[in-house]
């Protein structure tokens, strides 16, 4: 009994009136996001992107005859989700369901032959597994891209510097 | 700094709210790393299920982000991953499962 209400209420939310409610695809003459256009870095650079987008591995435990399907690449059986979202931390599209050893890019495909509509002359900022077309700005290949990497390089640079501080010091000048 | 690594940069910057907002689901929702016995039908239904009652929670309380935000630990990612990293693509591991049980 709980089951099947269980499953209803789930029903609601994942395709019913309700998610149609709340999780909504941009519309074409959405404006400019604040944190873009008030910042110079990123204006008017990325005027047009109206969110994100990315896959990830959601874990699943699939029926037997699934699961070397559903093995992703880092070992655990998993559901590959296609997220996208906009600059305020709302979700505006979500595509479920496909095997975890399927690549982002055959999911943004399949997404695109169904229903992700993205608006002319808009884009979606996505990672450099992502195919290149205008409706989405992937990063440059081979250069560096992580943020964190990018910390990376100012530590050393703290550290080079601090080395030569001490050495002056030492010197005693 | 070229010009191509400084367009990874900011690209880098304003791309990070989807990795942010993959945090902050599957921490919000623990169902997501430790998953159900339901049948595939289902498990399929959980991630736009959430996804949306994630965006009645963000429209109803706009500073509940805060404090999840304040509470996910973002495990940096590993430089050999590339581009990948960060608590949103993490195994889950022995001690998530405990902290589910729990």
């Amino acid at each position: 009994m709980a089951n099947r209400y269980f499953k209803k209420i789930l029903i609601a939310f994942s395709s019913g009136t309700i998610y149609r409610k709340y999780v909504q695809l941009p519309r074409s003459n959405v404006p400019v996001h604040s944190s873009i256009r008030d910042n110079l870095k990123y204006y008017p650079f990325f005027k047009d992107a109206i969110g994100a987008i990315d896959g990830t591995h959601i874990a699943c435990t699939p029926p037997a005859d699934q699961r070397d399907a559903s093995r992703n690449r880092k070992g655990f059986t998993s559901q590959n989700c296609l997220l996208c979202c906009d600059f305020d931390m709302h979700f505006t599209y979500v595509l479920s369901g496909w095997e975890g050893s399927m690549a982002d890019a055959s999911i943004y495909n399949d997404a695109r032959l169904n229903d992700l509509a993205i608006p002319d002359g808009k884009y979606y900022l996505a990672d450099a597994g992502f195919p290149c077309c205008p409706q989405l700005l992937v990063p440059y290949r081979g250069q560096r891209y992580h943020l964190a990497e990018w910390g990376h390089a100012q530590t050393r640079y703290f550290i080079s510097f601090n080395c030569i501080h001490s050495f002056i010091v030492f010197l005693g000048l | 700094m070229s010009a191509e690594e400084c367009y990874n940069l900011r690209h880098a910057e304003l791309r990070n709210v989807v990795e942010r907002i993959i945090g902050v689901l599957k921490w919000r929702f623990w169902i997501l790393v430790v998953p159900p016995k339901y049948g595939m039908d289902i498990q399929a239904c959980l991630p736009p299920a959430l996804c949306c009652i994630h965006n009645i929670i963000r429209k109803h309380d706009p500073m509940e982000l805060d404090d999840i935000e304040a509470a996910v630990v973002v495990v940096p990612p590993h430089e050999s991953e590339g581009t990948i990293g960060s608590i949103a693509d993490g195994v889950p591991t022995s001690a998530d499962r405990d902290r589910c049980r729990g």
